[in-house]
């Protein structure tokens, strides 16, 4: 009687083992599909958003998401090299010190936090450029200022 | 005296018959004296052993020990019965093991076949999976897919060359770099582009600036010069390499020309943004320099080294 108790026992605790296989396996099947649904939202939800910077009127699929992003960043380089070239050409060739050489304030360039920049950029330039065509009469220049503050 | 009689006859038969066989005999039935029930028997015993005794030959002896054996048992039923039951009982134990031992087989047996059946239930359910992962499906669907998958992944990677942090592994955080460094390339075009449409009013601003000549000069920190001159030298190589340094950095590309309108127009108005005005001092005297070369005359150029040299 001992032993076939002991006997059962030992078939339950196999059960047991196996029923927690089991519960394990579900967990691991539950938890990747949970991750893989996360994943995929925030894929999405970047690629909408990349979309509307790179090309708000083009295909909606990642593949020509991503192909115009890579184009898109391509021309914007081009775009900052043609836009820097007239300064980069003025090279004072008379300096023959390598560090003045490669100093971006003789070229008329400088650095500048982009903090400082965001504001600038989201401004009309014409409203930037306005004061400094009229500063013979300071009466006048200050006037003037008042309505674009 | 008579337990010496018993002794006695014992050792007379002994030069007669043979010496070691009743030696052994003699060593018996020390082991039987040495026992506990023996001295109970043996005063039961006591008037048949001295009738025994009168005939003295040597085969009565041995019949005398025979039937002393013999009444002994039945004398004694109490005795032999319990040691015969405690014999069983003792006996019951090893036959009891082997049965559970028996049982433990049995019960292993139970595992193994449980076992198999385990295996036999894992076995289908592996099948499948290994099918599903390895075989290449061949349905057009599944083709196209893969197709579409191995697209995104190359130009994910030729994103990556262009994106400064490139090296994260993580789609999400990928697309997340992706989407700065583009908002940053359109920040840094537009700045420039201001400058360029401010183009027509650079003789405006050289005047603006001879009015503003007598500013000091301050001298900007070793470490931004170094910045510059790093930038400076990506630009000449690398325009890309050049925007991703200053992402990096957390800087924008501007013209001096830029800089000094902007302080300009907000110097008058606003005295928190003096300490920003003295920043962009020393490039008025740069942009000076700059607008002497721009103006193309030979003479000028010479004059801003000498002008630079003091």
């Amino acid at each position: 009687m001992e032993f076939s108790r002991d006997a059962g026992m030992m078939m339950e605790n196999k059960r047991n083992v196996c029923s927690l296989g089991e519960s394990s396996i579900k967990r691991h099947k539950s938890d990747l599909s949970f991750s893989s649904k996360e994943r995929k939202d925030k894929v999405g939800e970047r690629i909408s958003a990349l979309q509307q910077i790179v090309s708000p009127y083009g295909k909606t699929d990642t593949a020509s998401v991503l192909l115009d992003a890579m184009h898109y960043i391509e021309f914007l380089h081009e775009q900052v090299k043609v836009l820097s070239a007239p300064y980069l050409q003025t090279v004072p060739d008379a300096t023959q010190e390598e560090l003045e050489q490669y100093s971006l304030r003789n070229r008329g360039l400088c650095l500048v936090p982009m903090e400082n920049t965001v504001g600038v950029a989201q401004s009309n330039g014409a409203d930037i450029w306005a004061p400094v065509k009229t500063p013979l009469s300071p009466a006048f220049s200050v006037t003037s200022q008042s309505p674009f503050r | 005296m008579n337990s010496s009689s018993l002794l006695t006859p014992s050792s007379s038969p002994s030069p007669h018959l043979q010496s070691p066989a009743t030696f052994d005999h003699d060593d018996f039935l020390h082991h039987i004296f040495s026992s506990t029930p023996w001295p109970s028997s043996v005063l039961d015993d006591t008037p048949p052993p001295t009738s025994d005794c009168a005939p003295v030959t040597g085969f009565h002896h041995h019949d005398a020990d025979s039937r002393n054996q013999i009444t002994m048992i039945p004398l004694s039923h109490n005795h032999p019965n319990d040691a015969l039951f405690n014999g069983f009982s003792t006996g019951s134990l090893p036959f009891h093991l082997p049965q559970g031992s028996g049982g433990q087989t049995q019960t292993q047996s139970q595992a193994t076949a449980s076992a198999t059946t385990g295996g036999a239930t894992a076995q289908p359910q592996t099948k499948p999976k290994v099918r599903a992962r390895r075989g290449q499906a061949t349905d057009p669907h599944s083709i196209a897919e893969r197709l579409r998958r191995e697209r995104i992944a190359e130009r994910m990677k030729s994103l990556q060359e262009l994106v400064p942090n490139g090296n994260k592994t993580d789609k999400a955080s990928m697309l997340d770099e992706i989407i700065d460094y583009v908002k940053f390339l359109q920040l840094q075009v537009k700045v420039l582009s201001m400058s360029r449409l401010g183009g027509a009013a650079s003789a405006s601003s050289q005047i603006s600036e001879d009015a503003g000549g007598s500013h000091e000069n301050t001298s900007s920190s070793g470490e931004a010069k170094m910045t510059e001159h790093q930038v400076a030298k990506l630009m000449e190589e690398d325009m890309g390499s050049a925007m991703q340094y200053l992402q990096g950095k957390g800087l924008c590309l501007m013209p001096i020309s830029l800089a000094t309108t902007i302080s300009t127009a907000t110097c008058p108005s606003r005295s928190p943004f003096v300490k920003d005005t003295g920043v962009p001092l020393s490039p008025n005297l740069s942009t000076t320099i700059v607008a002497n070369g721009n103006g193309s005359s030979l003479v000028t150029v010479k004059d801003a080294p000498s002008v630079s040299k003091p």
